[in-house]
């Protein structure tokens, strides 16, 4: 519990971080992000909005410790100010109708990338020197060399422009609306197909070498030596004994490469005009919208730190020797 | 390096019998002499990295492809077929001998583009890599230099920042600063210093934990010196492991930035190129020619560092590199069964049990090698013994001297380097070297178990001991898991721990607790034989003690034989009712305790006696080996009393003198 | 217990032969415990009192955890105890360099450690350790005098000249450990301390390695504080022994006598439970059962069924002169009686 306790406080520190960092950029950085800004949409702007956006960004006279506080307040109260490129629907909005297909390609690309490249860390190293150990890694390397976006390019020019067995583009296709139905769901995963296993590919080789070489670690051990003299049978030596203790160091650098992933997931989206976070993103960028910049780090921020807390809470359960008494 | 022999050769010329050794007097540089200390391997070489790198093939793959950029980058100007940045109206061309990569949609060469793009995305990738393995260092060293507070807090602030999700705080950072190259690289930088320092933070703390350290301090030796000449070039490969992922994430993360139009777009770089071909829809009119280049040179230019960087982990840990498959630990098939045959003829003190009875265990002539690939060394050479229904057999003998091999090829765990490549193991009568998996599975301790050194090291870390010993019982006997745990809870009562500690991790169980557990498990299954490696060396004296006397009980309980391995020549001889003393994976002597303790004939044996001086009488001075004497060429043992056997050896001039 | 007066802060002792060359008194050890913001600590010593005369050879034993190795980093400076003083040569010398040991205080006390594989820095010869001890401490002129003085140092040492080209990973354990003990030597100290200096080594040179350590009290009449767990060895090589027990000391006394009929019951049980078949039967099992169970659950004392020792310090007793143990059952007169008829009965035989 103490061990829990103290990430939660570590997390939350970091998050005080990120949204401190949004605070002074705005206010610190050269240039003047702002007033481009306002130049570009000031003239949509009802007057209220634009004194919010004003005090988000620290154009008015208030002394720099109130700002802060109210900035504080603003974002713990999901006072994000109005989106620029989508006006004038509010931040909080935009990202909330786009986190969720985020998730989804996200979280499939990276559950299958994990479980996948796990496993086969863990047979090519119980089997040193076979086809696993041996041949799959440098080519995994390789794969996993391409930047995301350029692998995405690759695979909707090869399989959505030329042979056509994928859509181009988005989510779902054009005139389809959302709904529980057998037909939108599977229209839905057809279009996950193409941007997931494009993140499953690029980043499998990482976890697989990963694993590969804790467990060539773990299987010098002394307790594997052991569970071999005790007789029992080589899947058992294998999860129970081998994987089971390999698995440790994983779970600690998954929370960490989460970062990476998300990352990578942003810029496939860009490519498949995905309808995510990624893909808003990129048109907050072009379309010098800075609210909706800040509000998609932030949210992409606590999500990534929300799932580190998570994988804590697992890893206690996994290793005993956290849990302290 | 040359080194001179301390002592004159040899005692007395080798006069015609082979059997006849020579306790050559060398100094023994390195361990090249004595066999690997088990199938763990040797510790990385220090020296010759570079020297290392340059044999290992990945590394040679890796470093010409990046050579091959460097000299592309370098050369772009006299390579590339004219300006990049000059707009034709020749837009969109297929490859062709006037253009070799083609055109884009503006009409530029893509050859040109890609050469030229070839220098900026290499330069920024190699200034952040160069800024953040600096940060790193820094942070590293000041952690170690200053401790505690500055410690503490420089991990923290590393923490915090490698969790913020790169990419979005990259986006963020460009977006508020100007435009332009030099912003990607601060923003690089920024966002890619975190995971060096954290890295080298932990490696400098480690170096800094060392006894080297310590020692150098105790010199007089100040915390510059320390920093920069003790800890500093012992980090020589892991900074420049960090160095090169740094790099792999600089070049992959500014043509991410640049892809998204966050860069300066009117440089040329592969990033840029690739901004480009997207923004001018090549992929929707089918010109493939115009992003292929540029993403190709970006993965190649990953994918060598990342070689590079792989090669660097496998000199430094040798235990990754790939193995050729071979079957380990056993004999190559229908070569074995010949030679146990062929050993009948009783060279050894095999015949010798004090017992009279069948043995139950019968090892004849052994040989277990450690092949790689450049050289074959000998663990155990021609080994031959018995050991009795009951009886305690002793094998002493210091690190490396192939102890543990025996008793690991016993049950067959050798691994990779090691095989058994003759003789033959016995057990009741059955080959036990000749047997298929399944049966090799069930005879391991349902017949022989076997107690490791350290008790810590051999139990797994993340179950119960209860789910351990229950493990023993579910996989040989057809029980249920209540049954398996009341007699798990039987067990632990036997070595006189509390039931309730089934629940307990091994963690949770003091040192020799733990290895009372283990002992509990080893007997599980009431083995006829039971193989003790260095059962007590990690413990206190009392504590062994104690497991020693308790092992004495349950085999007056259960009457199992014993195969006891220590360097701890008292407890042996205290312990054993015969031992053997083994030297280069050969015995050297072989006899009843009381006969070894009373009147040990082998110089090595008495070598090994001194070393424990008695806690009784006159102290007198005694003598151990000289600091690099070895003992070559030792000879099949020959009888000298009854039971008594001893390997050829000269009388040496110097081993005992009382003082 | 000794007279030990007051000197001037920063003025340096008299070697005066009679006054121990290090006297340690009242050492108190405290390591913290705990995250960030705890502030328990472990007491790893309780107020060591320990001499270290000149030109002897002074054993400290016991197992793991008793804090022996805690004072030789205390002597080395490494660790910066909690209270007590530290006398070298008469100087208290956490007054007079309260912060960090000054170079002329690692001229006189010198440390070697327990694992030569990690005492030697592998990114180094075997001559720059040496050399950079002899430069140091400025105790070579001229680069004939230190080439010279590094042949010397491996004769003293038994190594090889050509050895100082080598690298530590070259060297088998036993060499190394020469080495670091040539290293100690080269600035030609008056204490070495060294911490379990044999344990990592092969058996079949741990002997040499005393040896050693004998030659240079006899030759050179440097003093050893020798810490190990392996009481043979102790009586073997030192000349008085101090028995530690979870941060205290329990007995001292000149080694051969007390190990031969120790006061304390924790020395009793020590000795009791070393495998040495040579007295094979000494040791009544019964007894020795009875003081195993004792110990095996004891934090504190081995009679930690006797509360006193919880409530109140056992005072120190002396035994026989030079002789001292610290228990609350220990019977004085009774003891000095029976010992005497001992010796009565020893020289009458």
């Amino acid at each position: 519990m103490h061990f829990v306790l103290r990430r939660l406080g570590f997390y939350l520190l970091a998050f005080w971080v990120s949204i401190t960092l949004n605070f002074l950029l705005p206010r610190f950085m050269p240039g003047d992000p702002v007033s481009r800004m306002f130049a570009r949409s000031q003239s949509r702007m009802t007057p209220e909005q634009i004194l919010q956006l004003r005090q988000l960004f620290g154009v008015d006279d208030r002394p720099l410790w109130q700002q802060y506080l109210d900035y504080l307040g603003n974002v713990f109260t999901g006072e994000m100010g109005v989106s620029i490129s989508r006006f004038p629907t509010p931040v909080v909005e935009v990202i909330a109708g786009q986190i969720g297909w985020t998730l989804l390609l996200g979280g499939t690309a990276l559950l299958i990338a994990v479980v996948v490249g796990n496993l086969l860390g863990i047979l090519a190293a119980w089997r040193r020197g076979g086809f696993l150990d041996s041949m799959l890694p440098p080519v995994l390397v390789f794969v996993g060399s391409f930047p995301y976006f350029w692998l995405a390019m690759g695979a909707l020019y090869l399989f959505g422009v030329s042979f056509g067995w994928f859509p181009l583009r988005h989510a779902f296709s054009a005139g389809s609306s959302p709904a529980w139905t057998g037909e939108f769901v599977s229209d839905v995963a057809l279009h996950l197909v193409l941007p997931a296993v494009t993140i499953v590919v690029v980043s499998i080789g990482g976890w697989m070498l990963a694993m590969r070489n804790t467990m060539i670690a773990t299987n010098a051990e002394d307790y594997i030596v052991m569970a071999e003299a005790k007789g029992l049978r080589p899947g058992r030596i294998m999860f129970r004994y081998a994987a089971r203790n390999a698995m440790l160091p994983a779970v600690t650098s998954f929370g960490m490469s989460l970062g990476f992933v998300v990352g990578g997931a942003l810029l496939t989206e860009v490519v498949f005009a995905y309808p995510g976070v990624g893909y808003q993103l990129l048109a907050a960028v072009q379309g010098l919208d800075y609210p909706l910049m800040q509000g998609i780090f932030l949210t992409i921020t606590a999500a990534v730190l929300i799932v580190n807390f998570l994988v804590d809470i697992v890893y206690v359960r996994l290793d005993p020797r956290v849990r302290v008494s | 390096m040359s080194v001179t022999e301390s002592t004159s050769a040899s005692l007395g010329a080798p006069s015609g019998v082979g059997s006849r050794p020579t306790p050559n007097a060398r100094p023994d540089l390195a361990s090249d002499a004595s066999p690997p200390p088990g199938p763990a391997g040797r510790p990385a070489p220090r020296r010759g990295l570079l020297r290392s790198l340059f044999r290992n093939r990945k590394a040679t793959v890796g470093v010409g492809i990046l050579l091959l950029f460097g000299a592309l980058a370098l050369l772009a100007p006299l390579l590339a077929p004219g300006d990049p940045m000059v707009i034709t109206d020749a837009g969109s061309q297929a490859p062709s001998a006037e253009h070799l990569l083609g055109t884009t949609a503006k009409g530029q060469d893509v050859l040109a583009l890609t050469l030229w793009g070839a220098r900026s995305s290499l330069a920024v990738g190699l200034l952040v890599g160069l800024a953040a393995t600096l940060v790193g260092v820094t942070v590293g060293l000041a952690a170690a230099y200053f401790g505690k507070v500055t410690d503490d807090f420089l991990s923290l602030v590393t923490n915090v920042f490698l969790l913020l999700p790169g990419l979005p705080l990259l986006v963020v950072l460009a977006a508020f600063l100007p435009p332009g190259t030099g912003t990607v690289i601060v923003v690089l930088i920024v966002t890619g210093w975190a995971g060096a320092a954290r890295v080298l933070r932990s490696l400098a703390l480690s170096i800094r934990a060392k006894d080297f350290v310590a020692a150098a301090t105790v010199t007089g030796e100040g915390p510059g010196w320390i920093m920069f000449r003790e800890i500093l070039p012992n980090m020589a490969s892991i900074v420049m492991s960090t160095f090169l992922g740094v790099v792999i994430f600089g070049i992959g993360s500014q043509a991410g930035l640049e892809f998204l139009g966050l860069g300066d777009i009117s440089v040329v770089s592969w990033g840029t190129n690739l901004y480009w071909a997207s923004n001018d829809g090549a992929l929707m009119v089918g010109a493939w020619w115009a992003f292929l280049p540029s993403g190709l040179c970006i993965a190649l230019v990953a994918f060598a560092l990342a070689l590079l960087n792989y090669a660097v982990d496998e000199v430094t840990n040798p235990r990754l590199r790939v193995p050729r498959r071979r079957r380990a630990g056993v004999r190559a098939p229908g070569g074995g069964t010949a030679v146990s045959g062929a050993a009948e003829a009783v060279t050894g003190p095999a015949g010798a049990n004090g017992h009279g009875a069948a043995p139950v265990l019968e090892v004849r002539d052994l040989t277990v090698e450690y092949r790689s690939e450049n050289r074959t060394v000998v663990g155990a050479d021609r080994v031959s013994f018995t050991i009795g229904e009951g009886e305690v057999f002793g094998l002493a003998g210091e690190s490396g001297c192939g102890k543990s091999t025996v008793a690991h090829a016993i049950m067959r765990l050798l691994r990779e380097p090691a095989v058994i490549t003759g003789g033959s193991v016995r057990f009741c009568g059955r080959d036990v070297l000749a047997m298929p998996d399944d049966e090799l599975r069930s005879h391991r301790w349902r017949d022989v178990a076997m107690v490791f050194q350290s008790a810590m090291n051999s139990l797994n870390p993340v179950m119960t001991i209860g789910d351990q010993i229950v493990d023993v019982f579910t996989t040989h006997e057809r029980v249920s898991r209540t049954e398996a745990r009341r007699r798990a809870g039987d067990l632990l009562e036997l070595v006189k721990i509390e039931r309730s500690r089934l629940r307990a991790y091994p963690h949770q169980l003091s040192g020799g607790m733990r290895q009372r557990v283990v002992i509990a498990m080893a007997v599980a299954l009431r083995p006829r034989l039971l193989i003790m490696d260095e059962p007590t060396t990690a413990l206190d004296v009392v504590v062994q003690q104690e497991i020693m006397s308790q092992i004495a009980d349950l085999r007056r309980e259960l009457g199992f034989a014993v195969l006891f391995i220590t360097h701890d020549m008292s407890l042996m001889i205290e312990l054993s009712d015969r031992m053997a003393v083994m030297y280069g994976g050969r015995f050297v002597e072989s006899a009843p305790a009381a006969t070894i303790l009373a009147e040990p004939r082998h110089p090595y044996t008495r070598a090994l006696m001194n070393a424990f001086p008695p806690l009784t009488g006159p102290r007198t001075e005694l003598r151990g080996l000289a600091e690099g004497v070895r003992f070559t060429g030792i000879g099949d043992l020959v009888e000298v009393a009854g039971g008594h056997w001893v390997a050829p050896h000269d009388e040496p001039h110097d081993q005992e003198v009382p003082a | 217990m000794s007279a030990t007066t007051d000197h001037a802060p920063g003025r340096a002792g008299i070697a005066d032969p009679a006054t121990p060359v290090v006297q340690i008194r009242g050492l108190v050890k405290d390591f913290p415990v705990g995250g960030l913001l705890s502030s328990a600590t472990f007491r790893a010593l309780g107020g060591i009192d320990l001499d270290v005369r000149r030109g002897e050879i002074m054993a400290l034993v016991g197992e793991s955890g008793s804090g022996k190795s805690t004072i030789a980093r205390c002597l080395a400076r490494l660790e910066q105890p909690t209270s007590g003083t530290l006398l070298v040569d008469g100087v208290d010398v956490l007054k007079t360099e309260p912060r960090r040991a000054s170079r002329a205080y690692r001229a006189k006390v010198q440390m070697v450690f327990q694992d030569p594989f990690g005492s030697l820095n592998p990114a180094h010869r075997v001559e720059h350790f040496l050399t950079r001890a002899l430069r140091l401490h400025r105790r070579t002129a001229s680069d004939a005098a230190l080439r010279s003085r590094l042949a010397e140092l491996m004769d003293t040492v038994d190594l090889d000249r050509a050895m100082l080209d080598a690298y530590p990973h070259e060297l088998s354990g036993g060499q190394r450990q020469r080495v670091a003990i040539a290293r100690a030597l080269a600035v030609e100290p008056e204490v070495i301390l060294a911490d379990e200096p044999t344990s990592m080594l092969d058996v079949s040179v741990r002997i040499g390695i005393l040896n050693l350590m004998r030659r240079l009290r006899d030759e050179r009449g440097i003093s050893v504080l020798y810490i190990t767990h392996d009481l043979a060895a102790a009586r073997y090589v030192a000349d008085r022994t101090t028995v530690m027990f979870a941060g205290e000391v329990v007995e001292a006394g000149e080694s051969t006598a007390l190990m031969a009929d120790p006061a304390h019951p924790y020395t009793r049980l020590l000795l009791s439970a070393v495998p040495d078949p040579r007295r094979a039967g000494t040791f009544d099992p019964v007894e020795r059962a009875a003081l195993r169970a004792q110990v095996l659950g004891a934090t504190t004392c081995p009679y930690g069924a006797d509360e006193q020792c919880r409530d109140d310090a056992p005072v120190q007793h002396v035994v026989a002169p030079g002789w001292t143990v610290r228990c609350h059952r220990f019977r004085p007169q009774a003891e000095v009686a029976r010992r005497a008829l001992d010796v009565a009965g020893t020289a009458s035989a």
